[in-house]
């Protein structure tokens, strides 16, 4: 009955697959750990993840990590972190739960900003990120940055007119070369359109020929014809031609309106740049002395993006996605229900790692709790601290951050900092030739508080600075004077404050030595920006002054142009109504003028013969009264003997 | 798939006990109608293995099922709900849920918890239906079938030609 119902290879075929997978996952587990880790870690950060090995350990379960590195990927050249070894410990009854519950991590010797021996650039789908080569490294990159930051403060307190003009982009000259690109766009169509147009020349032709063809007398109805086909001829090509000029009216019409348009826009572009430069560089006594935005707005400002940028990146880790991703068709899920007494875990939680950083200024030690993607089940925020005591140029440093997302509606993340007596040397704040500036030597309290809530950062620092000395070698004019006050200063604050949407901050600093600086500097910046605005007044207005003229001539050519092709439309217009004379009554007025000739001819010799006859029959009158005269004379001599 | 259909029919047909395939089915149902990754579909797996039951019968009655589970997933989580949330029962699953063992087996998931008791509530009535059917289809139905102008056409299909090839000692696996 049994051996009817038992199929004991079936208990072997069980065991094999089973341990068949146990034994593939002790083999292969470590290797495919790295593997995801190296390609979701690349992917997600966008700079080159990478571990020498993944072990995994049985008692108690867990996995260490050797060698872990992660490229920064603003500077492929540089490790934003990396550590010798992790051990992780994880729950084991957990994983069979579907949850990976991380009971501990120790992670040994962390390093920021270490030098790699090969490039971590790495191109993902999503960004391609230059490898670095032959750009040097992107710490290099950083300290230009911030060299030309401070220089660029510096200039933009104690500036030149030339300065400002060199330095800024100005109305005037983006006016200006969009108005010389698009004339010149313009005129390259304008003069293709104007070499497609009729010419004088030739409309002349056509009107002399036109005037031919219906002036002149008709030979035959051939003629009549061949004359009438001709002038059909040029009268589609004289309407093709007014088509040309209909479109070339158009456009120059269109291209005068733009082109005028513009260069209104380019006579006000001196004005509306000289308004803007003097709100910019308001050489007033607040605005110029605002020193502590020379001092320090380069680092801070770039300190505050570099903790956003990489907030940014963690943020994701923090909390669950906003938004659901559209699942595939799947089984409903159903829920779990949790009875109490044992504690509700999310599917993924590090509840604790300690963190050996090593900087050179000393160790920190790090520690980690309640990381997951979703602290609203296990309701803790993630916490983070970081302590360190006499540290090489500090006497202690304390943070300790808060990742408060257990309300997804309402959640927010804040951190406080205190750095106790921070040493300060040969900080450089300008190299620049002109404005040679640097903190030789100064003493720091910083103390800083930093949310992050609703997607809007609020900073607020303060940095307490005793016994500073300014050095400034090789300054003239205004910037000695403010190297020689600056001189004359021990103790300062400075405040830093950072708010703002988290992609767009606004960082400002203040601090005592603006009010110091501001007296002092009052008089000397008041003269100095009259005459810095009479000088750029004079600039700009040179550099709109010829190409306005030269525009309004063109303007005015385009206009002509414009005139002319109404001229010529007309003159089409009056040659298109032109008609050859009707051939048969042509010949019925030759008919009537032959024969009103002939009338007249006819007329004219009945006339003549009449007269001819009327001349005769007088001088036959006149014959017969001089012969009876001449009888009569004889008459009268014979009788009276005379 | 064909040849799947080829060997059930070969076992329904076969002298393998009707007991064998019901079996065969009530354990492919179970781990059709319950969520894949559960603990107790190792138990479900093993005895699939170690008991000589048709396992072709086995694995199509799990696809089918598995079709079966995705409409009456509802009816499960309501189940479930309901056990989970007795108040009768509250001090039981309280002290079940003390033990990592038990938390292991997901019973405190209201899908789980609701298709595995309804899986298991059927898995005895559905083993003897199976078995009358599988009876009644040997007695009756096969002799009438095997008649029909649809068999006719039927031996004349791939199917037939499958179900011919294949060997009687194919069917009791």
């Amino acid at each position: 009955m049994i051996k009817q119902w038992i199929r004991w290879p079936g208990l072997i075929a069980f065991v094999v697959v089973f341990g068949g997978l146990g034994a593939f996952g002790y083999f292969f587990a470590g290797g495919l750990i790295k593997s995801t880790i190296e390609k979701q870690g690349s992917e997600a950060l966008g700079a080159k993840v990478s571990v020498s090995s993944v072990k995994l350990a049985l008692d108690p379960l867990g996995l260490q990590f050797n060698q872990f590195e992660a490229a920064n990927p603003e500077a492929p050249m540089t490790n934003a972190v990396s550590f010798d070894s992790a051990n992780m410990e994880v729950s084991f009854w957990h994983l069979f739960m579907g949850q990976v519950i991380v009971n501990d991590v120790s992670i040994d010797n962390m390093q920021f900003n270490t030098a790699r021996t090969s490039s971590g650039a790495y191109k993902s789908k999503s960004s391609k990120l230059s490898d670095g080569s032959g750009k040097g490294t992107g710490t290099e990159e950083k300290e230009g940055g911030l060299k030309d930051s401070a220089k660029e403060l510096a200039e933009k307190a104690l500036p030149s007119a030339k300065e400002i003009l060199d330095r800024e982009t100005l109305l005037t000259e983006t006016v200006s070369k969009e108005l010389k690109s698009l004339y010149e766009a313009k005129k390259t169509r304008l003069d293709s359109l104007k070499s497609g147009l009729p010419d004088k020349g030739k409309l002349s032709a056509y009107e002399k020929e036109i005037k031919q063809l219906t002036t002149t007398k008709l030979k035959s109805l051939d003629d009549f014809n061949q004359r009438k086909k001709r002038l059909k001829e040029i009268k589609a090509s004289l309407k093709n031609d007014q088509a040309l000029l209909k479109q070339a009216k158009n456009e120059y019409k269109e291209s005068y309106d733009i082109l005028k348009l513009k260069l209104e826009e380019l006579k006000d572009a001196p004005s509306n740049d000289l308004k803007r430069l003097k709100q910019k560089y308001n050489l007033n006594a607040g605005g110029a002395s605002n020193i502590s935005q020379l001092l320090f707005g380069g680092k801070s400002g770039e300190w505050t993006e570099q903790a956003l940028y990489w907030y940014e990146k963690a943020k994701p880790y923090l909390a669950s996605a906003e938004s659901e991703e559209k699942q595939k068709v799947e089984r409903l899920k159903g829920r779990y229900v949790h009875f109490g007494g044992v504690e509700v875990l999310p599917e993924f939680l590090l509840r604790n790692a300690s963190i050996d950083m090593s900087l050179p200024s000393g160790h920190l030690q790090g520690e980690l709790t309640d990381l997951t993607h979703q602290p609203e089940i296990l309701k803790r925020p993630a916490r983070l601290s970081v302590k360190g005591d006499k540290l090489k140029g500090y006497q202690s440093i304390d943070l300790n951050a808060e990742f408060n997302h257990i309300d997804p509606k309402n959640s927010f993340d804040s951190a406080d900092l205190k750095i106790r007596k921070m040493e300060i040397s040969e900080f450089s704040v300008s190299k620049d030739s002109k404005y040679p500036l640097s903190l030789q030597s100064a003493r720091a309290d910083i103390t800083g508080n930093a949310t992050v809530k609703n997607g809007r950062v609020n900073l607020k620092g303060v940095s307490d600075f005793t016994q500073a000395q300014f050095k400034s070698d090789g300054a003239s004019g205004t910037a000695k004077h403010v190297a020689e006050l600056l001189a004359s200063i021990s103790e300062f604050d400075v405040r830093l404050k950072a708010s703002g949407d988290l992609k767009d901050v606004d960082v400002s600093l203040d601090s005592s030595l603006d009010d110091k600086l501001k007296a002092a500097l009052k008089g000397k910046l008041k003269a100095k920006q009259k005459e810095l605005e009479r000088e750029l007044k004079a600039k700009l207005e040179k550099k709109v002054s010829g190409v306005t003229g030269k525009y309004s001539g063109d303007l005015a050519k385009i206009s002509k142009l414009e005139g002319d092709t109404d001229a010529k439309q007309e003159q089409l217009k009056g040659m298109l109504s032109s008609k050859v004379a009707d051939y048969k009554a042509q010949v019925k007025k030759e008919l009537a003028e032959k024969k009103a000739k002939a009338k007249k001819e006819l007329d004219a010799r009945k006339a003549k013969e009449k007269k001819a006859l009327a001349d005769k029959k007088a001088a036959a009158e006149k014959k017969a009264k001089a012969e009876a005269k001449k009888k009569a004379e004889k008459a009268l001599k014979d009788k009276f003997g005379f | 798939m064909l040849t799947a259909l080829a060997k059930l029919l070969k076992a329904l047909n076969s002298e393998a006990s009707p007991g064998q395939i019901s079996m065969a089915f009530v354990l492919g149902m179970i781990m059709g109608l319950t969520p894949m990754w559960s603990a107790h579909n190792i138990i479900v797996v093993l005895l699939a293995l170690v008991l000589r039951i048709n396992l072709t019968g086995f694995l199509l009655a799990w696809g089918l099922f598995s079709g079966i589970a995705y409409v009456i997933d509802p009816i499960f989580i309501q189940a479930g709900e309901r056990i989970l949330g007795s108040p009768e029962l509250a001090s039981f699953w309280t002290s079940l849920y003390q033990s990592d063992a038990w938390r292991v087996t997901h019973f405190n998931h209201t899908l789980t918890m609701g298709s595995l008791l309804v899986s298991l509530v059927a898995a005895i009535p559905f083993f003897f239906l199976c078995n009358f059917l599988i009876h009644q289809y040997r007695d009756k139905l096969f002799a009438w079938v095997q008649k029909s102008k649809l068999a006719q056409m039927l031996k004349a299909s791939k199917l037939y030609k499958i179900y011919n090839a294949l060997d009687v000692r194919g069917v009791s696996i």
